[in-house]
């Protein structure tokens, strides 16, 4: 641009110079992403491939399959697809149920409602289950006054069951959150076209309304999968990190619990960054298509 | 978890739209009991926690709050808390503010590069990079970092950079940055004055939902905190919860409200936004 | 093919009345169009009338039979949506195949039906595209497709080329006409583009307010409006306040000189009046030019041209009038200094004869002129001519 302009006494820099000073001003975040993204990226990439001694294997990837460590991915595998389910049912149900309501008030306290909660997992949330469904909670409590007695039958926040339950309380209104906008997206006019052309409200949900939401809900139910799959905090302060996920896998490799090689931890984590990416891959994927069908 | 910060400003921005949608009244019936019994799904948690923590047997009562709060372990750990958010935020805001409006200016290309840069912690959830962080600054790690507040900023930099990053990405896009630089050089400002004078106060409101996300985000992270040995409130709590349960757990009513602040505060702010408007009606 | 009748309906939504009193027949085959500003209930009607909204009193007739009660789904109509509403899941052909799947037909007739409309239309070649792979003119093409493939009893269009390029738009009327003829459907248009309705209705039905202003034919309306909202709107008009002298001989005065304008024998003798005359209907004379005795002239200077293409509208300012009829009492112009305008149409080629700043005499023959009842006090001030849009086929100034 300042190629073309004629010779003034506000002339700027030349491109050149002007060139240098953009990426000096770059620079302080090329480093933050290098030092504290990329860095610790590669060197759990490195550390999978090499042994503790430095030398190179893939024998820390044949590690993953075996045995013991099916189990921590089976756990993780099947609490995040449960949670999946529920909140991708439960969240569409929600969404939709605020979307219908007159009121933009209900709307607003709705989103915000779901905002908190999202938000509010972790070790906040892990208590304030354990006050609620432990075994001296409220609710355990309140049962037990009817004459359930919620423990004695094998119920227990502290397996899976009780973690996914635990989860449900995040999962839920993350997608009611990433829902939200393509139940917006849904015309009133496609209802009303489909009605004028004499179909029922079931053949135009059938037909048209499912097939048209279908890809943005398993969108984000890929990403409520990856939500659950890498939560740490919630599991931890549930359990007090003795329950086999993968999360709390790799967090024993860092506290130094050595039946853990290194790499074999590194690899812990590739695997799961691996499910992350194929779960954020295919999100944006069905997004971007869903997109164009979208747009006008 | 972090997914959900940036969804925050979005989805409240996207509710500002909604336009009126006839429904038969059947339907009203059963969205009203849906929205009736997650209410009660919400709540209950809260009200489990507050009548084990405020109250016993039949009386209700401030005090384990009050003891919780006077507790020097506790008010440490809160403004340590508030401190790294502080300092993170005002730090990646700071880094990530000048950076986006540059290449939104003159690298259009880095565009993807970046978009792509800031996906990553989304890939890289917080247990997976404080692995990578323990490697490499860690005890036996290139750089001994330990207990250094510089870990966890930095840390906490690549934890937000995606909310912030694209809450600042979607202010800058709302308004025409090339046009507004371009006139301002035109009237003889450099650079750093356009960016500072013009650009700034036009992404406020979006410098404010990225400030306000990234907040929200490192008030609450447990992850890198625990693991690499710094006593932030979350860590706190954690660790009281076994010798003083109700102190925790009035605590976690603390929390709560904190959040559910951030996130009214975030909401104001979006709907505020005239950009943030535009972008919404514009769709 | 049917006959519809709209009767007596009225539609409240709060304390705001959307529409009040429709009543309207529209015949076999007949195209009738609804034309008002925004707000006026045209769409209102239309979606009673299709049955997306219940009507607080009236009926909806087809052929006779009330089917107000019926859902949309059970009425028979079809219906173009302001957006098309295309289903984005679905390609042209499925689109369009929709109505007749809902009904079960078999498939054999079902496919030949789809092609025979794609056909007309000159889809053909994006039969297999979905709706974000064509363009607003295909897409909007897809819609009257898919509404006349159920043979409906009527059909409703709600402002189907509002989302459509100028350009396009014109094209885009003719063919519907042109189907809309060939297949005899009773249709209904609704649209704020008075070109639009102007050029292919049979009738129009001006509407303000949720009330009818009037109905009738195109020209009818256009040349011989009866509202004073009907004349503002349909195209520029010229308003020149007058008040009845005698009902009885149709007379009508102004600034001291009476003359006969049609009209004046509607209202009582007092009565308010606005003398209406289009900008093509006045004449320009230029030095030495005579008007037929008794024709009222104007004389003005010129304060705006305006290009529109083949004609350029002149504003004339500084309003004064000469008599040449009224001979002897040998009144000179007055110049009055006061605030009224008058548009006068000239063709292009001769309008630079008359620069702004120049001055122009025009003569108002009163034979093209009507006098209608004043709208309020304030219409007995200042005339004014019309800022409605240029008439239909004229491109606005400036070009868009």
């Amino acid at each position: 641009m300042s190629a073309t302009l004629p010779a003034s006494s506000t002339r700027r820099a030349p491109t050149r110079r002007r060139g240098a000073l953009v990426w000096l001003a770059l620079a302080p975040f090329g480093l933050g992403v290098l030092l504290f993204l990329l860095l610790p990226t590669l060197s759990l990439v490195w550390g999978s491939f090499h042994r503790s001694d430095g030398s190179f294997t893939v024998a820390n990837y044949g590690f993953l399959l075996a045995a013991e460590q099916l189990k921590p991915f089976q756990n993780s595998i099947l609490l995040s697809a449960s949670t999946m389910l529920v909140g991708g049912v439960g969240g569409l149900l929600i969404g939709q149920a605020l979307l219908s309501s007159r009121s933009g008030l209900v709307r607003e306290l709705g989103v915000t409602f779901s905002s908190v909660a999202a938000n509010f997992a972790g070790v906040p949330l892990a208590f304030a289950f354990i006050a609620t469904l432990g075994a001296n909670g409220l609710l355990t409590r309140f049962w037990a006054a009817l004459g359930i007695d919620l423990y004695g039958h094998g119920f227990t926040l502290y397996n899976l069951l009780g973690l996914a339950a635990v989860y449900s309380y995040f999962q839920l209104p993350l997608m009611v959150l990433l829902i939200l906008p393509a139940l917006q997206a849904m015309r009133g006019e496609w209802r009303e076209a489909a009605e004028n052309l004499g179909a029922s409200r079931w053949y135009y949900l059938r037909r048209v309304a499912i097939p048209i939401l279908l890809p943005s809900v398993i969108a984000s139910m890929l990403l409520l999968f990856a939500n659950a799959f890498g939560a740490y905090a919630t599991a931890y302060a549930l359990t007090t990190g003795f329950f086999p996920i993968v999360p709390i896998e790799i967090s024993s490799v860092i506290s130094g619990d050595v039946s853990f090689d290194p790499g074999q931890g590194d690899v812990l984590a590739i695997g799961l960054a691996v499910i992350m990416a194929l779960c954020v891959g295919g999100q944006a994927w069905l997004q971007r298509r869903t997109g164009r069908w979208l747009e006008r | 978890m972090s997914q959900s910060q940036p969804l925050t400003a979005e989805a409240t921005r996207a509710v500002l739209t909604i336009g009126r949608s006839r429904r038969p009244s059947g339907s009203r019936a059963w969205s009203a009991v849906v929205l009736v019994l997650a209410v009660l799904y919400f709540f209950l948690p809260l009200v489990g926690t507050a009548s084990f923590a405020l109250s016993t047997g039949k009386v209700f009562t401030l005090q384990p709050l009050l003891d919780a709060l006077a507790d020097p372990d506790a008010q440490g750990s809160i403004l340590l808390s508030l401190g790294f958010a502080v300092a993170t935020t005002v730090v990646t805001v700071a880094i990530v503010a000048p950076s986006a409006y540059l290449v939104e200016l003159r690298l259009p290309r880095l565009r993807s590069l970046l978009d792509f840069v800031t996906i990553l912690p989304f890939v890289i959830p917080p247990i997976i990079l404080t692995l990578g962080l323990e490697e490499v600054y860690g005890i036996h790690g290139v750089v001994n970092l330990v207990g250094s507040p510089v870990l966890l900023i930095g840390g906490y930099f690549a934890l937000t950079l995606p909310f912030v990053y694209r809450a600042i990405d979607n202010a800058l896009r709302a308004i025409d940055v090339r046009t507004l630089t371009e006139a301002a050089e035109s009237l003889g400002a450099g650079p750093i004055r356009t960016f500072l004078r013009i650009i700034v106060p036009s992404i406020s409101t979006g410098l404010l939902s990225a400030a306000l996300l990234g907040f929200t985000t490192i008030m609450g992270e447990f992850t890198l905190a625990s693991l690499m040995g710094y006593p932030t409130f979350p860590v706190m709590l954690n660790n009281t919860y076994a010798s003083a349960a109700r102190e925790a757990a009035s605590l976690v009513l603390v929390a709560f409200f904190i959040t559910w602040a951030c996130v009214l505060a975030l909401a104001v702010v979006s709907r505020r936004s005239p950009a943030a408007r535009a972008v919404a009606t514009a769709r | 093919m049917a006959r519809l009748e709209l009767r007596g309906i009225t539609k409240r939504f709060g304390d705001q009345v959307a529409v009040a009193g429709f009543d309207l027949a529209v015949e076999n085959g007949e195209l009738v169009t609804f034309l008002g500003p925004s707000g006026c209930g045209k769409t209102t009607t239309l979606r009673i009338t299709a049955g997306f909204e219940q009507p607080d009193t009236g009926e909806v007739l087809v052929d006779g039979q009330d089917v107000t009660a019926l859902p949309p789904n059970r009425r028979g109509m079809g219906m173009v949506f302001q957006g098309y509403a295309l289903f984005p899941n679905m390609t042209a052909r499925d689109n369009v195949d929709f109505g007749l799947a809902v009904r079960q037909r078999p498939v054999a007739e079902r496919r030949r039906r789809v092609d025979e409309l794609l056909a007309l239309f000159h889809l053909d070649h994006v039969a297999t595209h979905y709706p974000h792979q064509m363009s607003g003119g295909q897409q909007q093409r897809v819609a009257l497709a898919r509404a006349i493939a159920i043979e409906p009893a009527v059909l409703l269009l709600d402002e189907p080329l509002s989302a459509v390029d100028a350009k396009v738009r014109e094209e885009l009327r003719t063919e519907i006409r042109r189907m809309q003829v060939q297949l005899g459907i009773t249709t209904i248009l609704v649209t704020h583009d008075q070109a639009e309705a102007l050029s292919i209705s049979d009738r129009v039905v001006v509407m303000d307010r949720g009330v009818i202003e009037e109905v009738g034919t195109p020209a009818r309306i256009y040349a011989e409006p009866r509202s004073a909202f009907t004349a503002g709107f349909i195209g520029a008009m010229n308003e020149l306040p007058v008040r009845v002298v005698s009902q009885r001989e149709g007379l009508v005065e102004r600034e001291g000189r009476r003359f006969a304008a049609p009209g004046a024998t509607e209202l009582p003798d007092g009565a308010a009046g606005l003398l209406l005359v289009r900008p093509e209907s006045l004449q320009p004379l230029d030095d030495g030019a005579v008007a037929r005795p008794g024709t009222p002239i104007l004389r003005g200077r010129v304060e705006v041209q305006t290009f529109l293409g083949a004609t350029t509208r002149l504003l004339l300012g500084d309003l004064a009038r000469t008599d040449q009829d009224l001979a002897g009492t040998g009144a000179a112009a007055d110049r009055g200094g006061s605030p009224e305008q008058l548009a006068v149409d000239v063709p292009s080629s001769a309008a630079a004869r008359w620069p702004v700043g120049s001055e122009l005499q025009v003569a108002v023959p009163l034979a093209s002129t009507r006098v209608i009842a004043a709208r309020s006090a304030a219409d007995a001030a200042a005339p004014r001519p019309s800022t409605a849009a240029a008439p239909a086929g004229v491109p606005a100034a400036g070009g868009r």
